[in-house]
């Protein structure tokens, strides 16, 4: 094997691509985070609630088209016309993973890519739930790439910036307690390595200023967080 | 010798904001043996960034980019020309020797060339007249109907055309019978818009010639850019971003000065 | 010696499933990103037939580049009376505005596709030459990585010379042309592509930028890489995909946004290398493939090693003539066409058809070539579980910086279709990798 010894490197982002890494980040987040929060609801419809997921269509903020948990799951998974759907999610993160390749590598576009194969079968062989912690092993392993194979901090940053914009959004979607959304601040600060040019300021102070038990939870929180990432 | 002074000047302004907008203009005259600049001076604004050069037919280039948003876009261009005789002696590019985009002989233009019969013993001057007298029948002058990028043949096939289309029809019947011609953009004496006509080759030189007005083109011609047709030597190409509409307001003026 | 690659088909194809190894291509108008068939028996050839075509290779590039330079030049080829002016200037390929444009370091043809085929008595000949954005080296190259990676044993017995080194050829070769040592860009017009893939893999793999049209700007004649936060990096080397008319709005077709407006400012002051340069369609149109023997003679002063397909040129009126009395046997092609386009055999036209043909060869004489069929050797493929032959070719792939370098493998293409003589991919082939053999 060839080894190159390169003179220099080519560094660079554009508005376009920096849009591209901050939803590459989001929407991965998001496949993660919804598999997640799809199986504890999954579990309370098993004998509490089998309407459990009224509630998470209402905090996921998508419009609940669904006659039944059966129908829920199987739409909500995999169906291609539902944009709502898991394998629509992947979907995204392999559009803004493909315009990304030379970036993050073609091992790492290669989870992408396999989750959707994986996704695609699982739809025709009728597979359940709990199978599909093939996909969260892939996103894992995704999110292990991004940190093993790019060396450019600066990308890292910003698929970072969106993976932890994602998370604190659905945890405060699903009322996770202060705390916890604070935790994912700490690791959405720390990303960004006080890199502050890529925030939009007012919005940062206006998020920050509203981490209080009493305003955490306001819709406006969600409106700063959203509008955090300016490119 | 004829001393003329120019004045040209384009504004353009725009309904909305533009941005990331780039420019090319062609519309500085042209240094020739017919033609001396005893001075120029141009001016871009917004911003006034511009960078000068030659493209590949000589012509002056002036490109640039204005990034911020504007809502108007000005190129003025003014001095003072010495123009001589109706000639430019110069080495024939055989390129004008062949058809171009704009001037490729479909059947209407080959329509108008089998009515052209030339005897032996004339020269590429009568045979220039020649030409003229029959396109000025087949084509009447008429704004409006054509555009910027209608070819010669579809010229001809309107019947119907402004001062490029007689150009483009000129330089594709001449090149038809052998004759190198290209396409001149330029001023003429008076008040007004730019102009379009053609220079022929003959022997070791080019002569300026306008089929527009059926007449060579001297005196009170002044040339800023040639090329194969019209696309090589646009005055003015521009691309921004934004949608908006847009006002284009041209004001040239040439006189004669008294020495 | 590779059998096992035939067992392990599978494997190999699941993995370049998982690399994303696909090309797209537009059915109905919608765009569809499909595989690229691999067949696992490689195209072999032997060190010493390598060594013969290497050197034919590296000698047409040299002189196609020399006649580059020449042609938007002083044009002594021309005055030499070796090719008639018209075969330049009429060639839909031949840029007016290029002349008089030396680009950096004299190079014009910086990758050059060379497609080739063997005929049965073992002589290759040149098919025709792509010297604008030959494509393809990146499938050869991925499926080395995996069939190496699937059946190691296979390359450890076989003495193959190593492929992947493609990528850094094309970094050395932008390099050398390098302005002012400024970024290196790989300008693609985007996923709807067909050759997408490509485009980002090679990014990735020779460590240059991925560029999209508006990440460019030129200001002051300078091509600049627009960076967040108002940063802006000159850029030095554009290795683009995107055709000489879509490149520069305000210079070509004025309605492309593809295009970065006023590059051609740019590139005619010298302030940034494009590869390959603008114009190259003048020496790879299918009418001048015709003087390629005669160029190489002419600026080399060689005999060609690489022989070209017997052609003639309804142009020259013996030729004609020729064409027009043995157009059965004849393959005709449109000059202007690539792709596979525009190619007709005159053993399967019928009475009708021929009468026309040979109509639009009289009327536009110089539009048409004609070639003598050669009956070229087929190549093994698997289909199902049986090997069957399918006529191919080859793409070699010539790289050329300050030397001259060929490829030490190619794109094997073959048809699928066995009554088809045409190897494109965008007609539904498929590919081999191509293995050069260290002795």
């Amino acid at each position: 094997m060839e080894l190159n010894a390169l003179k220099k490197m080519n560094k660079g982002i554009s508005t376009a691509k920096a849009n591209r890494l901050y939803w590459l980040g989001r929407y991965a987040e998001r496949v993660y985070l919804a598999l997640h929060l799809l199986r504890k609801h999954y579990d309370l419809m098993i004998d509490e609630d089998s309407y459990a997921y009224n509630d998470f269509c209402y905090k996921m903020g998508v419009q609940n088209r669904y006659v039944s948990g059966e129908q829920f799951i199987t739409s909500y998974l995999y169906d291609t016309d539902n944009p709502d759907s898991i394998i629509n999610m992947l979907e995204k993160v392999k559009d803004n993973a493909i315009l990304l390749r030379e970036e993050i590598m073609s091992e790492t576009l290669s989870y992408i890519q396999m989750s959707i194969f994986f996704m695609k079968a699982a739809k025709v062989e009728g597979r359940i739930l709990s199978e599909l912690q093939t996909i969260t092993d892939f996103m894992l392993a995704f999110w292990g790439s991004i940190d093993e194979r790019i060396n450019n901090s600066e990308i890292r940053t910003i698929i970072k910036f969106g993976k932890f914009v994602e998370s604190s959004d659905l945890h405060l979607r699903f009322g996770y307690p202060l705390d916890r959304i604070e935790s994912i601040n700490v690791r959405l600060f720390e990303a960004l390595d006080n890199n502050t040019e890529l925030c939009d300021e007012i919005n940062l102070l206006a998020y920050k200023n509203n981490m209080v038990a009493d305003k955490y939870n306001e819709p406006r929180t969600l409106y700063y967080l959203n509008g955090l990432f300016s490119a | 010798m004829i001393r003329y002074r120019y004045k040209y000047k384009t504004h353009i302004t725009f309904s909305e904001n533009i941005f990331s907008h780039h420019f090319l203009l062609r519309g500085i005259p042209m240094e020739s043996e017919s033609q001396k600049i005893i001075q120029s001076e141009c001016s871009v604004m917004p911003g006034d960034q511009k960078s000068f050069g030659l493209d590949t037919f000589g012509n002056t280039v002036v490109s640039g980019y204005i990034g911020e948003y504007h809502n108007f876009f000005e190129f003025s261009s003014e001095g003072i020309v010495d123009v001589y005789q109706n000639k430019i002696s110069e080495k024939l590019n055989p390129l004008f020797l062949y058809s171009s985009k704009l001037t490729q002989s479909m059947s209407n233009v080959s329509e108008i060339c089998s009515t052209i019969r030339f005897s032996e013993s004339q020269s590429v001057h009568e045979k220039i007249f020649i030409i003229s007298n029959e396109i000025s029948k087949a084509l009447a002058y008429m704004p409006g109907v054509t555009s910027v990028h209608t070819s010669a043949d579809d010229a001809l096939k309107i019947g119907k055309g402004v001062c490029q289309d007689f150009a483009h029809v000129m330089i594709a019947v001449c090149r038809n019978f052998g004759i190198a011609a290209r396409y001149v953009n330029g001023f003429m004496e008076g008040e007004g818009y730019t102009h379009a006509w053609i220079e022929y080759y003959c022997k070791d030189a080019w002569y300026g010639f306008d089929p527009t007005h059926n007449r060579p083109a001297d005196p009170g011609y002044i040339k800023l850019a040639h090329g194969r047709d019209y696309e090589d030597c646009a005055l003015d190409k521009g691309v921004f971003k934004g949608l908006t509409q847009q006002k284009l307001e041209v004001y040239l003026k040439v006189e004669q000065i008294q020495q | 010696m590779y059998s096992s690659l035939v067992k392990q088909r599978d494997t190999v194809n699941r993995w370049m499933e998982r690399f994303g190894v696909r090309f797209g291509i537009y059915k109905n108008g919608v765009f569809n990103e499909q595989i690229f068939p691999f067949d696992p028996i490689p195209r072999i050839i032997s060190n010493s037939d390598w060594k013969d075509l290497e050197a034919g290779l590296i000698q047409r590039v040299n002189a196609l580049n020399k006649f580059l330079c020449d042609i938007y030049n002083e044009k002594k080829i021309v005055k030499a009376g070796i090719i008639p002016e018209e075969f330049i200037y009429s060639s839909k390929g031949y840029l007016a505005q290029c002349e008089g444009i030396t680009p950096p370091k004299c190079i014009f043809s910086h990758i050059s596709g060379i497609d080739l085929v063997q005929s049965k008595d073992g002589t290759w000949y040149v098919l025709e030459d792509n010297l604008r954005i030959p494509s393809g080296a990146s499938y050869p190259m991925i499926a080395r990585d995996i069939t190496r990676k699937v059946s190691p044993g296979t390359f450890k017995e076989n003495e193959i010379f190593d492929n992947r080194n493609y990528a850094s050829l094309i970094r050395k070769a932008m390099d050398y042309v390098n302005v002012d040592d400024g970024l290196e860009v790989i300008l693609t017009p985007g996923r709807y592509n067909s050759a997408y893939f490509e485009h980002s893999y090679l990014a990735e793999k020779a460590g240059v930028l991925l560029a999209y049209a508006d990440d460019l700007i030129v200001e002051d004649d300078i091509v600049y890489y627009k960076g967040l936060f108002d940063k802006k990096d000159r850029v030095g080397a554009i290795y683009r995909r995107i055709s000489d008319d879509y490149l520069d709005p305000l210079a070509f077709e004025p309605d492309s946004l593809l295009g970065v407006p006023n590059l051609m400012r740019a590139y005619a002051k010298g302030n940034v290398a494009i590869m390959n340069a603008l114009g190259n369609g003048a020496a790879d149109d299918k009418g001048l493939y015709y003087f390629v023997p005669k160029m190489i003679e002419f600026y080399l002063g060689e005999k060609a090693i690489l022989k070209n397909a017997p052609t003639y040129l309804p142009y020259f009126e013996n030729d004609k003539k020729f064409v027009l009395k043995n157009l059965e046997k004849l393959v005709i092609k449109d000059v202007a066409e690539a792709g596979g386009y525009g190619v007709m055999f005159g053993r399967d036209m019928d009475a009708q058809r021929l009468a026309d043909v040979k109509y639009l060869i009289e009327t536009e004489p110089r539009r048409w070539i004609a070639q003598e069929v050669i009956d070229f050797v087929d190549l093994e493929i698997m289909e199902g579980e049986e090997k069957v032959y399918r006529k191919s070719d080859l793409r070699a792939f010539v790289v050329s910086e300050e030397e001259t370098h060929v490829w030490k493998s190619g794109l094997t293409r073959y048809t699928r279709n066995p009554a088809s003589f045409v190897v494109n991919s965008s007609q539904g082939g498929g590919f081999k990798d191509t293995w050069i053999m260290k002795k």
